[in-house]
């Protein structure tokens, strides 16, 4: 047992690696944020479809019949062309009907019928057994080569030791993996997911065989084709056989590639989007391709290099273990590996299924002492999935030896092929009925096996070998491998007379046995499956006809017989919602009869489509009276209307339609309504946004996110349906050097102005922790766009991929977007407007102040006039004395006379009624002259002013309003900056002259160095300096009228530098 | 008419010509296949390898060619990001 060990421990360890994948997919399911529900995961998971036989079977294929082995992959190929319209209706079918496996959709498709699934279930168990033997044979044989190839481990001795243990690992492979639920129609995200990792590895391990062979083993391609064997020993260019060979292959091949039972499980039942199935018609291909590359240089190589022909099934693996590399043997091991795990695993699942679904549940209702089944479907599947390996391994060690790879797999892909007429039929062809259906598989079924299966028992001495040359009593027309003497290859061969009889009996059927009225309407709407729409609740306002509550009862009743009671109780709710019906209501007749029909839809998820058809009708869920009652309801309908039953059909369908639009128009209504209740409720930014981040959640998104733009950087709120999620979220957002610059849906929403849709919702630029707290399938962004400038962007994330990537959800968001918006800029608007008013009182205030400031003087020096002029003391009065008088008033006018001429620069300059005189003037001198007149000021506040300017910088100004600047900054500088020195500097270019007025005074913080640009705005309200504030406000129109600008720069504590930026030309005039 | 409908239409009408490229996709694509084993002389092996594998390579780029044509048009609104 030593040198099985190690492969033991690398196979454990693989498996168990590939567990914690699954595990961990399953875990992400849960959470919502699922890695399975991918296009990419799901094209790689269609790679199943590469099994032990494209690993290991293609190289011996290439090796002993040239290049027809690219039919097996060349055939899906072009086949795919055809999935979107093939593949995406039956994954509609799957999604509205809960199908879960070829024959189901059969026994769907035709009258429900019990025997098309028991047929077809029976063609695809006899057809795909020896093609799971085939995978067991690989995986045993290439066991045994990995661990040492020695007597006791060489094929086929190797199967004695090995194969239980492998039987025993797989089944229970397969039971984790796919057979841990009774409801095979729900997803296996962890399966999916494994498969996926199988098929990369299956691809690294044979694109690095490939690789190492030809360039670090030989010479590179040209030397493999250069030295490729001649004459006897080289491959046949197609094997023997001619262009009809060929082209038999491509069309088996690209019929099995969704036929397989494992391909249909992947490509349907897993199928977590329609879209998915886009990205799969090309992806699968080019996975096929890649794969591929390197068969024929693998064959024609190892042919040269002397490897015996007889062992080109294991090239793959022999010759890296020949040559001295044993980690690229185990390597490859893997890749060979993960192929035929993959493979039996999803096969068995999708046989286990079908054989539990279509012959043990029928079995059990049919004979009472078996219904004890009913209630153990899970079980069942258990045990189906044991046989089918069993039956598997007893073929392997009876027929094994004797049949190489390529032969078995063609022979089973032969057998789904019989499935093609009837699946295609039916999902195309109304004409088509079970009688058909029937009729071609079984006749298909027993020229395959006459033609496939007699030859290899008669080979194998279990028939008489004079069979395949004398024919059945003599006759030589009839023999199984050269059907009225026509001869060619066998699956050829096989492949053109089971087709033949198929289709002809089929067709012929079909057409002799028509199916009846009922199973027509059923028959149309499978095929109008992608234009037609499931039933919704049915219409409100008939009469009554049963209780809801009893029917419910009935409905656990019946599911519970097949799943646990509380799941039953479950189903049947979620059956009589559907049904537009609620707890203690009546049904309407119609009612009663779409309530039939969820009830059939759910339990066909457990036991398949014909025995949830045939467990319905016995379980009276609708009784005789109730029939009828529905019967006259349809038909009173159709006399009320006219019509033919197809056009009420028509018509039904387009009144569910209009009544869901009109339902749902009305919810979203009632949404708007409400979000502009709530929107009107405040007038404040602040609980504007507060309230606004929430209004989208759940009716909307699953997450939202507002971002807000504003001064000193972006505002952003989060909300989350899910509270713990919310709070991962905020916290991703209170990280340190959180930012949102780089997200580009945000960045692209505000430079185009439109909604930008991102699917998935792995945007660039986003911060992995916040992303890792939204949801990803979905994410949309939309402006919000106010007066002016976008107000910022509202990013709204779903789980669903549908959830916001419709037309109407579009509109909807378009619609809260604008509302948002319009509130916000109301609450802007409403907040600029109180601050206004605010600073009119306070200005008011202060104008008020000012004003009486130099009436008093004025008003005592008047009295002192009056006085001396009453008492005749007015002559007597020195002239300096009333000179001095004079003075002090003449200047309280003057000052009274600047206020007002400030206030009216005010007006002009709001009301733009302001003009300039400009003229050439020497900026130096006007800057000199007006820090002159300032000295005497200077010098009582204790400032030393002091200028540095040029001789001479002349420009373009109007002087008058220079000197108002000039006056202004100088005038604030020794204001505000008592007992500090004040420095005025001019500077100049060609271009451009710069006034900098700087002071040491107790600085402006950077909250208020925009504001205090506005008028009637002052730095420090409370510092006890008087102004009207409009002086930094009339210094920045002044400016702005000459086309330049005006800054500052400042900090608390660190002085004040107001730099003015003035162009040296002509300005425009405002 | 639902939304959905509207929808299904809408992009069902831009699908037909896609039937047409599907069906010209496999039989070009059968064509091009078939050739190195219906001419005469046949091909060597290896140009014929090579021209199976360009052929397939051009079968791929066709076919997610009209997998991005399928992809179903929106209403309105950018493209996806």
């Amino acid at each position: 047992m030593r040198e099985v060990a190690l492969p033991a421990l690398v196979v454990t360890a693989y498996v168990g690696a590939l567990f914690a994948i699954a595990a961990w997919a399953e875990r992400r399911e849960a959470r919502g944020r699922s890695v399975a529900s991918n296009r990419l995961v799901y094209s790689l998971a269609l790679g199943v479809y590469a099994t032990t036989w494209t690993f290991y079977g293609s190289v011996g294929f290439a090796a002993r019949r040239g290049l027809l082995f690219l039919t097996v992959y060349l055939g899906p190929t072009l086949c795919a062309a055809v999935w979107w319209w093939v593949v995406r209706k039956l994954v509609r079918i799957k999604d509205r009907y809960q199908v879960t496996s070829i024959p189901d959709v059969l026994a769907l498709r035709y009258e429900r019928s019990q025997a098309v699934a028991l047929v077809a279930t029976g063609l695809l168990v006899v057809g795909l057994v020896p093609y799971i033997a085939l995978q067991l044979k690989t995986m045993i044989a290439t066991l045994g080569l990995v661990a040492g190839g020695g007597a006791s481990l060489a094929y086929p001795g190797a199967g004695k030791r090995l194969g239980l243990p492998l039987l025993a690992f797989l089944l229970g492979f397969t039971i984790v993996f796919g057979l841990r639920r009774a409801r095979p129609s729900e997803r296996h995200p962890g399966l999916v997911v494994a498969l996926a990792v199988e098929s990369v590895v299956k691809l690294a391990a044979f694109l690095a065989v490939g690789a190492w062979f030809v360039w670090g083993f030989r010479g590179g391609l040209a030397d493999v084709f250069s030295s490729a064997p001649g004459g006897e020993a080289a491959p046949a260019f197609l094997g023997d056989a001619g262009v009809g060979t060929w082209l038999a292959h491509l069309l088996v091949s690209g019929m099995a590639a969704l036929l397989l039972p494992r391909q249909f499980h992947v490509a349907v039942v897993e199928n977590a989007s329609e879209d998915h199935v886009r990205t799969a018609m090309w992806l699968f291909p080019a996975y096929l391709l890649l794969i591929n590359v390197f068969v024929l240089p693998l064959a024609l190589g190892a042919l040269a290099a002397g490897a015996p022909p007889g062992g080109a099934d294991v090239f793959v693996l022999s010759l890296p273990l020949d040559a001295g590399h044993p980690a690229l043997g185990w390597f490859v091991f893997l890749g060979g590996f993960s192929a035929g795990t993959g493979m039996v695993i999803v096969e068995t699942t999708a046989l286990a299924t079908m054989l539990s679904n279509h012959v043990a549940i029928p079995a059990a209702e049919a004979f009472p002492p078996l219904r004890w089944v009913r209630r153990h479907v899970l079980h069942a599947r258990w045990a189906a999935a044991l046989l089918v390996l069993a039956l598997a391994f007893g073929y392997e060690r009876a027929f094994g030896p004797r049949f190489g790879l390529a032969s078995t797999g063609l022979v089973s892909f032969t057998a789904v092929l019989q499935l093609a007429p009837a699946l295609l039929g039916g999902l195309f062809w109304r004409g088509a009925s079970k009688a058909g259906a029937i009729a071609g598989i079984v006749t298909g079924f027993a020229v395959w096996a006459y033609t496939l299966v007699v030859p290899v028992l008669a080979r194998s001495g279990w028939l008489p070998e004079a069979l395949l040359v004398q024919g059945p009593l003599g006759v030589e027309a009839l023999v199984p491998e050269g059907l009225f003497d026509i001869h060619t290859d066998p699956v050829t061969h096989a492949v053109v007379w089971t087709l033949i009889a198929n289709v002809l009996a089929f067709v012929t059927v079909s057409l002799v046995v028509p199916h009846g009225a009922e199973e027509g309407a059923r028959a149309e709407r499978i095929i109008d499956v992608l234009s037609a729409h499931p039933a919704g609740a049915a219409i409100e306002g008939a009469a009554a006809l049963a209780s809801a509550e009893r029917k419910r009862r009935l409905a656990v009743e019946l599911l519970g017989a097949y799943v646990p009671t509380a799941e039953a109780e479950a189903l049947a709710d979620a059956c009589l919602e559907r049904c537009g019906a609620r707890p203690g209501q009546q049904l309407s007749a119609l009612q009663v009869a779409e309530l039939q029909a969820q009830v059939e839809v759910a339990l066909a998820a457990a036991i398949g489509a014909a025995a949830a058809h045939a467990a319905v009708r016995r379980a009276g869920l609708v009784t005789p009276e109730e029939a009828r009652a529905i019967s006259t309801a349809y038909a009173d309908i159709l006399t009320a209307l006219h019509v033919s039953p197809e056009e009420l059909r028509r018509r039904i369908d387009y009144s569910r339609a209009r009544e869901r639009l009109l339902a749902r128009d009305a919810e979203n209504q009632r949404f708007l309504a409400g979000v502009s209740a709530l929107l009107a409720g405040s007038l404040d930014a602040e609980a504007t946004a507060r309230t606004a981040v929430r209004l989208p959640l759940p009716h909307l998104a699953d997450a939202v996110l507002l971002v807000l733009r504003q001064e000193g950087g972006p505002r952003v709120r989060l909300a989350h349906a899910e509270p713990r999620r919310e709070e991962e979220g905020r916290a991703a957002l209170a990280a340190p050097g959180f930012t949102l610059d780089r997200a580009a849906s945000i960045t692209r929403a505000l430079e185009t102005g439109r909604p930008v849709v991102s699917r998935p919702a792995a945007q660039a630029g986003w911060p992995a922790p916040l992303r890792a707290a939204l949801p990803g399938q979905v994410e949309l962004t939309l402006p919000l766009v106010g007066v002016g400038e976008p107000l910022g962007t509202l990013s709204l994330f779903g789980e669903r991929e549908d959830r916001l990537s419709t037309a109407e959800a579009l509109a909807l968001a378009e619609e809260l977007a604008r509302r948002l918006a319009i509130a916000l800029d109301n609450a802007r608007l409403y907040g600029e407007a109180e601050r206004a008013v605010r600073a009119r009182d306070e200005f008011l205030a202060i104008a008020s102040h000012e004003l009486k400031g130099p009436l008093g003087p004025l008003q005592l020096r008047i009295a002192m006039l009056e006085r001396l002029i009453a008492r005749g003391e007015l002559r007597a009065m020195p002239h300096e004395k009333l000179m001095q008088i004079f003075g002090g008033a003449r200047g309280q006018v003057h000052r009274l006379a600047s206020l007002v001429d400030d206030l009216l620069d005010v007006t002009r300059l709001s009301t733009k009624r302001f003009h300039l005189d400009v003229a050439p003037m020497d900026l130096s001198a006007a800057v000199r002259e007006v820090v002159e007149q300032h000295l005497a000021e200077a010098a009582a506040a204790g400032v030393t002013l002091r200028v540095e300017a040029p001789t001479s910088v002349v420009g373009a100004w109007d002087r008058r309003r220079i000197d108002q600047v000039l006056e202004n900054l100088v005038g604030n500088a020794l204001k505000y900056a008592p007992g500090a020195p004040v420095e005025v500097r001019v500077e100049a270019d060609a271009a451009s002259a710069r006034i900098r007025v700087h002071d040491e005074g107790p600085g402006i913080p950077a909250a208020d160095q925009e504001r205090i640009f506005r008028a009637f705005e002052r730095a420090c309200p409370s510092a006890g300096v008087g102004g009207l504030g409009v002086g930094l406000y009339v210094v920045r129109e002044i400016v702005r009228a000459h086309g330049g600008t005006v800054a500052v720069e400042s900090e608390p504590g660190r002085g004040s530098t107001f730099t003015v930026s003035l162009p040296r030309g002509k300005p425009a005039t405002a | 008419m639902s939304l959905a409908q509207r929808d299904e239409e809408r992009s069902s009408g831009a699908r037909e010509p896609a039937r047409a490229w599907a069906v010209l996709i496999l039989v070009l694509g059968l064509l091009l296949v078939t050739w190195p084993f219906v001419r005469t002389p046949p091909l060597p092996l290896a140009p014929a390898y090579a021209h199976l594998l360009g052929a397939w390579l051009g079968g791929v780029g066709a076919l997610a060619a009209m997998a991005r044509a399928l992809r179903a048009r929106r209403p309105r609104g950018p493209p996806d990001a």
